[in-house]
């Protein structure tokens, strides 16, 4: 079974990540602009992170047989600098139009604060007009209030509902998120806002219409192969591998497809690895010998070579 | 705000010297100098002994909330941070927030720990909002905890945002201080929320929010 993780930070991923990934058929993933781990003082170090997330992040995954794909915004943690708002969201306008960008995001809430509604409300209006679709993080603190209010923005905003991922459910906004008629995002956690076992239980009660699972697997605790772990806890509870498939392939391409950047069609194919390829006259490898694939079949695709195993 | 030269004294009068020679023309927050200066003070002063004794009271009645976890380069810095914003008059608050952006962890917990002392603290108000949002744990809990400014300054939405972070990063609620009086219906209300997503999932609730809701209410007003 071919899988796409909807929502994961590779850039603050190592090669052996993207090794493993492939290895557990991960062959599509969408990376979102999120923050750092502490807050940027410059409009500039977004201008820089943005161009690699369109830029070295898209050619390292296709190194290693993935399609990457990224969704830009000002996350929330970092929308109540008011020195940085405006110039960095004349560079989300910007860089919305490249080629690779399938949404607008993650944006939303993370304290609540004037300041986030009025950054959230501006890059919905920018995602409208770009004709982008919206990605939505919720809040760790109070979570239910924070999904509410921004279903009710977006409701507000005139913004169609199967144009909008929410994502970090629980058990108690998933209801709150599907009835809203949006696509739910789950994220898969070592320990925390959620695991393999209340995955399951929530495809058992809510089946898999606008579900997804991701790994947010990015510079702290995670795991990026909490997608495949998800299928396999999955498969062993008995759901029905159309279901799985569902979740964790045809509904991030059904979402992600109407952004008009990403092609289906072409996602069924293998994207054949083939490591002499330079990004701007460098390379992911470090003196070892190019690992080339053939266009596979996806039953014939060997375990890709390690950097520094050769 | 000779009280803290004098303690600086009776502990080092070598260190007392170099603050006065420091404070001969004080620096303004933020400025190369002012920033020299503040890292310089975190090397003297180390061995020192906290407050104690009739300094405890004193300190407290300046605005610091415990003073005994005050260790010796902490006290020299808030006197260079007192003596500069004194002396940055309407500049203080653009400068104190430049001085917190180039500052490193402990620096930056010194300034929030030192709020109270500042003149017309609620200058300061906008800065300690930012340090909530911090996700470095040493300054979190530098303005959530042992610290008199959010109860006396911090808007409720912002107020109640840093408790409800002091549960998820663990830091016990007995250290904010005036979290009684502060205690509103909308807070009771995000906390009860918080348990019950805990409980749907599983999970173990964190025994200072059963302490948070379980306590009297003081508008009386029942917790959901």
């Amino acid at each position: 079974m071919k899988l796409f993780d909807p929502h994961i930070h590779m850039t603050s991923r190592t090669t052996d990540d993207y090794a493993a990934m492939r290895r557990a058929g991960i062959v599509a993933v969408t990376e979102p602009a999120f923050w750092l781990g502490q807050p940027r003082t410059h409009a500039g170090s977004f201008e820089d992170y943005f161009l690699s997330l369109v830029g070295w992040e898209r050619f390292r995954a296709s190194q290693f047989g993935i399609r990457h794909y990224c969704t830009l915004g000002l996350n929330p943690k970092e929308a109540n600098n008011p020195d940085l708002v405006d110039p960095v969201l004349d560079l989300v306008d910007l860089y919305l139009e490249k080629d690779g960008v399938v949404a607008v995001g993650e944006i939303g809430y993370d304290d609540m604060t004037p300041a986030e509604d009025d950054i959230l409300s501006r890059q919905v209006e920018m995602a409208m007009r770009h004709g982008l679709p919206i990605m939505v993080h919720t809040p760790h603190r109070d979570k239910k209030a924070g999904t509410r209010r921004t279903i009710d923005l977006l409701r507000e905003a005139g913004v169609p509902p199967h144009r909008v991922l929410i994502d970090h459910n629980n058990e108690e906004t998933l209801p709150i998120t599907l009835d809203s008629g949006c696509w739910a995002g789950h994220t898969i956690y070592p320990g925390s806002k959620m695991d393999e076992p209340r995955m399951v239980g929530l495809v058992q009660a809510y089946g898999a219409e606008r579900i997804m699972v991701n790994s947010s697997a990015d510079w702290g605790i995670s795991d990026p192969l909490k997608v495949p772990k998800t299928v396999a806890a999955m498969e062993e509870a008995g759901i029905p591998a159309a279901t799985i498939e569902t979740i964790v392939w045809r509904n991030p391409i059904a979402f992600y497809a109407q952004s008009g950047r990403l092609d289906p069609d072409e996602l069924e194919r293998t994207l054949p690895v083939d490591q002499r390829l330079l990004f701007e006259g460098n390379t992911v490898l470090r003196g070892q010998k190019p690992m080339v694939e053939a266009a596979l079949s996806e039953s014939a695709i060997r375990e890709p070579a390690m950097p520094g195993s050769a | 705000m000779a009280f803290l030269p004098a303690l600086i004294a009776a502990r080092d009068p070598g260190c007392a010297a170099w603050l006065d020679a420091a404070l001969a023309s004080p620096p303004l927050p933020g400025t190369p100098a002012f920033m020299r200066v503040f890292a310089a003070a975190g090397r003297r002063l180390r061995d020192a002994p906290p407050p104690g004794g009739d300094e405890v009271p004193a300190l407290m009645a300046l605005g610091i909330a415990t003073p005994a976890l005050w260790s010796g380069p902490r006290l020299l810095r808030a006197a260079l941070l007192a003596a500069a914003v004194e002396a940055a008059g309407g500049e203080a608050p653009a400068g104190l927030t430049s001085a917190f952006r180039t500052s490193d962890t402990e620096e930056r917990a010194t300034i929030l720990q030192a709020l109270m002392l500042l003149p017309d603290p609620a200058r300061f108000t906008a800065l300690a909002a930012d340090a909530c949002r911090s996700s470095v744990q040493p300054v979190f809990e530098a303005i959530a905890g042992d610290n008199g400014f959010p109860a006396a300054h911090l808007a409720e939405p912002v107020f109640n945002q840093m408790v409800l972070k002091a549960v998820f990063t663990g830091m016990p609620l007995a250290r904010i201080v005036g979290l009684a009086e502060r205690t509103t219906p909308a807070l009771r209300r995000m906390a009860g929320d918080f348990r019950s997503e805990r409980r749907a999932a599983g999970r173990v609730v964190p025994a200072d929010l059963d302490l948070l809701l379980d306590a009297p209410s003081l508008d009386g007003i029942p917790t959901p």
